[in-house]
């Protein structure tokens, strides 16, 4: 039921295998370098100049941007979970990252005509911005749509999640219209997800609100543990249960819209590493929070790795790799809500 | 300890209750008592303050309900809803837990364990919730809503505070017959031995006629009769309420024992 009894001890583990995925994932590129050059070249004490250039001015950035964006939506996923009391909620699947892939699509796409008024106003973060904007929208959307009286019925939330899904690829559809040659590239990077342009700036933008999130997250882990019960037991214990939800819902919204603003659409991460966890450490959001930080890291840089070797020198769409995954992975946890043994 | 008074509650336009005036006691167990749809469960909402538009009609404590935050109210109050549904496998004693706050991790394993002995749950502590019957859920789940309190009521005793109240919602209705005596037992006695007040809403009237002091008896959302539950539990009160004849048997001694014929 819970492989690992020492919650602590597990998370640990899970943080050096993070660092061993990380080291390892920036040996793969157009140039091997072994792992020892590549911990060397880190430091700079590599003795090749070249090694130390690609090392820390891309493949380090890439990887530090797959652990925020494989933290920010599985911290993400984690909390939305609870806040729905239901472990199938994934920011993916109820349209919260379409959703914010939307925005900035629209901010692409129309920024110079439709939108330069935003554009003006936002300057650099336009896009990032309006990722989190779209985020929250769809979060609270999908919160007022499923839940009702304390509960949230899943049916509901999966069947907005189709609808948000279908309208916000729709409107993308309908951009392509409207967009350039280079916005039409950008537009499939946007839909399919990607690392492949990690930037120190991707780094730094994406980094402050995923932190944010990750530090506060943990802060409302007791409340989400009352929540599972509901809203009125949780309100009952002791809770501030509305400030907990608005607060949930925002950071919830700042970190997927961080994730999606630097690496487009990447699905199932949410669903998949807080469900591992559960397997490892069991349900308690006190470990499951930072603990899903740390497998969706995991996850989205094998990912990225797999998605660099699996068709090199060219390389596929991080969230195809990851859909190829988390896909099977869904099914898999459906066949086990049959038997209803519980997540 | 907490009252309403000529209290009217009506959803989407219709009438659920009407004119209740309740107040009940510390150091008494209090039975809402009536059949199907008579808003016995919408009354220990209300009083419980999950009606947000009626908070200020209850008076918990000398004081408005919705002048209490729900952190405060918390250590004077707790609720066992009807059903409380869980997804996820915790263990029995996690799911306890969860009601103890501002403890040290010592302190709250002592007293999540007394809670799980007072309703002989505590060979279950390291099981998964959701693999237990549903009774012994129900068990876990009252030893989650009392030990939310129960330190409080120690407290108030030795220090003559104010006594913590429990609000029950058929907290007995998936129990076997040894446990629903049990569960009442102890029900009982946090009354008796804390002083505090206990609102039980039951279906079941002879578990009323044995533990409760007094009673309240609501038929289509009024207060059909209150008072001492063995006046309130009458063979005429209970055929006109329940439209079903009974006889009630009186014994020598000891609570009177209701038949249905």
């Amino acid at each position: 039921m819970r492989l690992i009894k020492c919650a602590p001890c597990g998370l640990s583990v899970l943080l050096v295998v993070m660092l061993l995925m990380a080291v390892l994932s920036m040996t793969i590129g157009a140039i091997q370098i072994g792992w020892l050059d590549v911990v060397l070249s880190l430091f700079g004490w590599s003795e090749n100049p070249q090694w130390v250039w690609v090392v820390q001015e891309i493949r380090l950035p890439r990887v530090i941007l797959g652990v925020l964006v494989g933290a920010g939506l599985a911290v993400a996923g984690a909390a939305m979970q609870g806040l729905f009391r239901n472990p199938l909620a994934d920011p993916g699947l109820v349209g919260v990252s379409t959703g914010a892939a939307l925005a900035a699509v629209s901010v692409i796409v129309l920024g110079s005509t439709y939108l330069a008024g935003w554009t003006a106003m936002t300057g650099y973060y336009a896009v990032p911005i309006a990722a989190f904007l779209g985020g929250l929208a769809v979060t609270w959307l999908i919160y007022q749509i499923a839940t009702k009286d304390g509960r949230t019925d899943v049916a509901l939330m999966l069947l907005a999640g189709i609808a948000i899904n279908a309208i916000a690829g729709a409107a993308t559809g309908v951009l392509t219209y409207y967009s350039t040659d280079e916005a039409l590239r950008s537009l499939t990077f946007w839909t399919m997800g990607s690392l492949a342009s990690a930037t120190w700036t991707d780094v730094l933008v994406s980094g402050m609100p995923i932190l944010l999130a990750l530090v506060l997250l943990p802060f409302f882990a007791l409340t989400l543990n009352a929540f599972l019960m509901g809203e009125r037991v949780s309100e009952h214990i002791g809770f501030n249960v509305k400030l907990a939800k608005r607060a949930i819902i925002v950071l919830t919204a700042l970190s997927v819209g961080a994730a999606v603003a630097v690496s487009g659409v990447i699905g199932f991460v949410g669903l998949v590493a807080p469900h591992l966890v559960r397997l490892l450490l069991g349900p308690d959001h006190r470990w499951v929070l930072p603990g899903s930080a740390l497998m969706g890291a995991i996850l989205v840089i094998l990912s990225d790795s797999i998605a660099r070797i699996i068709v090199a020198p060219a390389e596929l769409p991080i969230g195809l790799v990851m859909a190829a995954i988390g896909g099977p992975f869904f099914l898999a946890l459906l066949l086990q809500r049959r038997n209803r043994v519980g997540f | 300890m907490i009252s309403v008074e000529n209290f009217n509650l009506t959803l989407s336009g219709k009438a659920i209750l009407r004119a209740i005036s309740v107040e009940v006691k510390a150091g008494e167990l209090f039975v809402i008592l009536g059949p199907n749809g008579a808003g016995k469960s919408s009354l220990l909402k209300v009083l419980a303050g999950e009606m947000e538009a009626y908070k200020s009609a209850v008076e918990f404590q000398g004081r408005s309900l919705s002048s209490y935050s729900p952190r405060e109210l918390a250590q004077l109050r707790a609720v066992m809803p009807q059903a409380v549904h869980l997804d996820f496998p915790f263990l029995a004693e996690e799911v306890v837990s969860m009601a103890v706050l501002h403890a040290s991790k010592a302190e709250s394993q002592q007293r999540v364990h007394q809670a799980l002995n007072l309703f002989d749950v505590a060979h279950l502590s390291e099981r998964n919730y959701l693999t237990l019957s549903g009774g012994e859920q129900q068990r876990v789940q009252l030893a989650r809503v009392v030990v939310q309190i129960l330190h409080a009521a120690q407290q108030a005793k030795q220090s003559g505070g104010l006594p913590p109240l429990l609000l029950l919602d058929e907290c007995t209705s998936s129990l076997d017959l040894a446990h629903q005596q049990q569960v009442f037992q102890v029900l009982r006695r946090l009354a008796k031995d804390y002083d505090m007040a206990v609102v039980a809403v039951l279906h079941d009237l002879n578990l009323a006629s044995q533990y409760a002091d007094r009673a309240l008896l609501l038929s289509n959302g009024q207060a059909y009769q209150q008072g001492a539950v063995h006046q309130v539990l009458t063979q005429q009160t209970i055929e006109t309420v329940y439209q079903t004849p009974v006889e009630v048997i009186e014994r020598e001694g000891r609570w009177p024992v209701i038949v249905p014929l």
